[in-house]
């Protein structure tokens, strides 16, 4: 299974804020929302972990406008679990990826760009 | 003590000739026939066309030991910018030889020896360079003399005839002192010190060179200035040719992100121009990547479900007797842009092809370019287009500006041109007008019907939503509507797929029975909505769209495989609403 998921170099950033904007990406297991930012590609896969079984909304929101592009609604056992993300009929931007519980909290956030 | 004497007259004698200086300079010396006798034009009154003086003067820093007898002087002028007509001799008992050559040469400058040392540059100047006409702007000139009498102050009058530059013409150094041997024939002494002071160029530019123009179209906020390019554009009066070509200099670039293009560059006073606007479509991605947009994706955006409720409504609130108008439309340009057939009359015929548009997806636009959507007003004309004047007006679809440019006391030129497209009724994507007329223009203001443009932004607001599911092997997608009492009659929504993973099989309307629905797939996107027309029904909370799609690769969950890209909202009274996608 190859996962190629792209970081910003978060231990950097503390560093030197000349890098603040610079993107990377990683072969790594580990769960998307543990980065502030990620680059992906169409069809990579995600890692996400559940701390409860249950259903789940997982929303792309434009990053600057809120607009909800797509919503999926699933259910997923707890633990990690494995996702595919499909951009081709996403515009190219920046999203905020968030995910609710089945009643509508927010439990994780993380922004992707495209 | 006799010795010493000597000595020191002999000395002085070597310092003041050593010492003396002979300044060369060019200085402007009025028109060739002024209109007043006696009175000199001012060099900043100068212009195309015209004929003018430019003064050698001739200057000795002390003329009691050696008198300037015979000058070999040599210049370059701009055969672009000037031609040169020859030398007046102001002195009666001298004589000017003069001759030019092709402007193929360019003057190599000595090494050693500064640009404005003519001496020097006359002995040790390597020569001239044959570069042919194309890579040299500067011909040659030379006038020589030679005289019984001294050559002082103005000894010659070179004339020479402006030539019609193009506007932004670099008219530096249009005439430059080059070199020159000066000398004493009466004693046979040459002048070793002799300097092109205080001018040794003319530039001149004469102000209708030197004009500004800057075009603006006044876009409103729902359209992208950068996704539009253009121009400026001549075209040939001589003939009946009706084509448009840029003159030289003129660029063509992607507009401003305020609307505006610098179009100074190839622009005057005197030829007929207009600026040409025309679809750009390139956009930059976050990773800095370029991609396109196609017209026909924009112009989707423009002519919506909103546009085609407002033109029911006007077309069906004519009053008792049938014969009123203007009762939903509030401005000119709605009818006229509701006139989408183009037979000057606004009927059921334009209603049908706007629905034919926004429904089937089959354009009444002969191709899906610009040039047959899109129409340009000055903005003075545009905010006289009222209901009542609106046959004064043109209402072809063109991609051309023209400029009222004839003023030729004008030095800066500001044109502001207004936007509006065929088929958009409800003006969400125009320029709004500013009518001129106060009467027309408070009947005008009463009503909005665009949201973006409209005051009342969060009464005009509904929700909807789009979600994914992958059930028994099949992506579901449901589209809900939360209408919230806003008397909803018209929805339209724009649902991209990704086409290499999925196949769309069906949509199931759940809407009240009075609704048209519609859905039409046009490669990866499918467009569908409802709108109905019967009187106190509306679309109410119950309204889902429910679209299935079979999966062509194995899937195991569907993020991203949907995704709603731009929605429209209308109401009873015609007014635009925002959904706002959550």
């Amino acid at each position: 299974m190859k996962k190629l998921i792209y970081i910003l170099p978060l231990i950097l950033l503390g560093c030197n804020s000349d890098l603040d904007d610079i993107d990377t990406y990683i072969n790594i297991d580990m769960d998307i929302f543990e980065f502030e930012s990620t680059v992906v590609g169409d069809g990579d896969e995600l890692i996400i972990n559940f701390d409860n079984s249950g259903r789940y909304t997982l929303s792309i929101i434009d990053e600057f406008t809120n607009v909800t592009y797509t919503n999926e609604k699933l259910n997923v056992n707890q633990g990690s679990v494995n996702l595919n993300i499909y951009t081709k009929s996403l515009p190219k931007g920046s999203y905020k990826f968030i995910i609710k519980d089945n009643q509508d909290n927010i439990i994780k956030q993380t922004k992707i760009k495209l | 003590m006799k010795k010493i004497l000597t000595l020191v007259v002999f000395l002085c004698t070597i310092l003041s000739t050593y010492s003396q200086t002979i300044n060369i300079s060019l200085e402007y010396g009025g028109l060739l026939n002024e209109t007043n006798q006696g009175e000199t034009t001012p060099i900043t009154d100068l212009e195309i066309g015209d004929e003018f003086y430019l003064d050698v003067i001739i200057s000795n820093s002390d003329n009691s030991t050696y008198k300037v007898t015979y000058a070999d002087i040599w210049f370059t002028f701009k055969n672009n910018a000037f031609e040169y007509l020859g030398v007046d001799n102001p002195n009666s008992n001298s004589n000017w030889y003069t001759n030019q050559w092709p402007s193929a040469y360019i003057f190599l400058n000595s090494p050693t020896s500064n640009i404005d040392d003519l001496y020097g540059q006359y002995n040790t100047h390597p020569g001239w360079d044959f570069v042919g006409d194309a890579n040299s702007e500067h011909a040659p000139m030379v006038i020589s003399s030679q005289t019984t009498t001294e050559l002082n102050g103005v000894v010659a009058r070179l004339k020479f005839r402006y030539k019609q530059v193009p506007n932004g013409f670099d008219f530096s150094q249009s005439v430059m002192l080059r070199k020159a041997s000066v000398r004493d024939n009466t004693t046979g002494y040459t002048f070793t010190n002799v300097k092109a002071f205080p001018n040794q160029t003319f530039d001149n530019a004469p102000p209708s060179t030197t004009v500004t123009a800057q075009f603006k179209v006044l876009f409103p906020e729902t359209l992208d200035p950068t996704l539009f390019d253009g121009g400026l554009y001549t075209t040939d009066t001589s003939t009946n040719d009706d084509t448009w070509f840029q003159p030289p200099l003129a660029t063509y670039q992607k507009l401003s992100s305020t609307g505006t293009l610098d179009i100074t560059s190839g622009f005057n006073r005197t030829d007929d121009f207009a600026v040409i606007v025309n679809w750009h479509g390139i956009k930059m991605d976050s990773q800095g990547n370029e991609y396109s947009i196609d017209f026909s994706e924009q112009y989707s955006d423009i002519v919506t479900i909103s546009d085609v409720a407002l033109a029911f409504a006007e077309l069906n609130n004519g009053g008792i007797n049938q014969d009123e108008f203007g009762n939903e439309f509030n401005y000119g340009i709605q009818f006229m842009n509701a006139d989408v057939n183009g037979d000057e009359l606004f009927n059921s015929d334009d209603t049908y092809q706007l629905l034919l548009q926004v429904i089937e997806g089959t354009s009444y636009l002969e191709e899906p370019y610009m040039v047959h959507a899109s129409k340009f007003y000055p903005k003075s004309e545009y905010d006289n287009i009222t209901i009542e004047t609106v046959y004064d007006f043109s209402n072809g679809t063109t991609l051309l500006n023209e400029l009222d440019n004839k003023d030729n006391t004008a030095l800066q030129f500001e044109y502001q041109s207004a936007i509006t497209w065929r088929g958009d009724i409800n003006l969400s994507h125009s320029t709004q007008p500013d009518l001129t007329d106060p009467t027309a223009a408070a009947i005008a203001n009463k009503f909005e019907p665009s949201y973006a443009k409209s005051m009342n932004k969060d009464e005009r607001e509904i929700s909807t939503s789009l979600v994914t599911e992958l059930i028994d092997g099949k992506v579901i997608v449901t589209i809900t509507l939360e209408p919230d009492n806003k008397k909803v009659i018209g929805t339209q929504y724009k649902v991209k797929f990704d086409s290499s993973r999925l196949r769309f099989d069906d949509i199931n309307f759940i809407t009240n029975n009075a609704s048209t629905n519609f859905s039409n797939l046009n490669g990866n996107t499918i467009n569908l909505g409802s709108l109905i027309q019967i009187k106190n029904q509306f679309l109410d909370e119950k309204t889902k769209y429910v679209l299935t799609f079979t999966p062509t690769t194995q899937l195991e969950n569907t993020l991203g495989l949907v995704t709603l890209l731009t929605t429209d909202a209308v109401n009873v009274i015609g007014e635009q609403l925002k959904m706002k996608m959550e």
